[in-house]
């Protein structure tokens, strides 16, 4: 899956990748592709800017650290960033029964 | 930092574009990347290139950051409500007959640039692709200069126009510019 199609799902699934705890940006980005089974093909490069994004929104909050003597970044959901994956959820489970009822394989009526 | 001259060389081209605290963070995620491609491939080269293809080219990476950069948006802000400025201080100042102000003519010609100068380096901030920096500065110059052209355009009519709704008008949007304006750069921070 390339990442022009996770265009307006992208920050709902870095949002979900931190629900279990703090990860930094190449943590985040495995653990998205460990959760989609490896068909994410999202540059981990551009994880990062979205990142920064979420951050200024105030979803996730981001804390330095060094670690074998680089500096990390980690990043964790803040309680709006909670409520957003809430709704984000909500949003696309609403989208995907409207989607899913259009795309039913079952005949249309007969209506003459 | 990884251990490989590609790497390096990307990390170098990144330096030259974005923020020290951004580059740190992409220098960790690019030493794990490298690490687990080592760990996969076994041979530094093919690891450094595979790193590469994996984490993306410095072109693709400070392009998504100018995209999300807050200078790009405020830019884009303050070339969307310049024109409504612009055009109800010339109504303004036209309808107050504001050449027969005492005013010199080198003040008004330094006005007259600085607007000029202003509009295009928000143009040439929207333009930029990859240079988060030159975005960020451009749209911090960009800012402060409205700021200190709308409080001496303000001062310069509140002193030298005879009190009016058109003038209150233009003096109330340039007050609002200049609120909107400090409010974009306290996002900067």
């Amino acid at each position: 899956m390339r990442a022009e199609a996770l265009k307006g799902h992208l920050d709902a699934l870095l949002l979900a990748t931190l629900e279990e705890g703090p990860r930094h940006g190449y943590a985040i980005k495995e653990a998205l592709c460990e959760a989609t089974g490896g068909r994410l093909d999202l540059p981990t490069g551009t994880i990062y800017p979205a990142l920064h994004r979420l951050e200024r929104a105030g979803l996730i909050s981001g804390t330095w650290s060094v670690t074998a003597g680089r500096r990390r970044r980690t990043y964790q959901l803040t309680g709006s960033g909670v409520a957003a994956l809430r709704e984000a959820r909500q949003n696309w489970s609403e989208f995907a029964d409207v989607i899913s009822s259009a795309l039913r394989s079952t005949p249309w009526p007969i209506t003459s | 930092m990884a251990d490989h001259e590609l790497i390096e060389r990307e990390l170098d081209v990144l330096a030259g574009r974005l923020p020290a605290s951004i580059v740190d963070e992409l220098a960790d995620g690019l030493t794990e990347t490298y690490q687990a491609q080592l760990a996969r491939l076994g041979e530094p080269d093919a690891a450094a290139k595979a790193t590469l293809a994996e984490f993306g080219d410095a072109d693709t990476i400070s392009a998504a950051f100018v995209r999300a950069a807050p200078g790009r948006a405020a830019a884009l802000v303050l070339l969307a409500i310049g024109p409504l400025v612009g055009a109800l201080w010339a109504t303004a100042l036209v309808t107050a007959q504001a050449w027969t102000w005492p005013v010199p003519i080198a003040a008004r010609l330094t006005v007259g640039a600085t607007l000029a100068l202003l509009v295009t380096v928000l143009a040439l901030t929207i333009r930029a692709k990859r240079h988060y920096k030159a975005v960020q500065i451009g749209a911090i110059g960009a800012a402060c200069g409205f700021v200190m052209l709308d409080l001496t355009v303000l001062i310069t009519a509140k002193v030298l126009a005879t009190p009016s709704l058109l003038i209150a008008c233009a003096l109330a949007a340039s007050l609002t510019r200049i609120t909107i304006t400090a409010q974009l750069l306290i996002r900067f921070r």
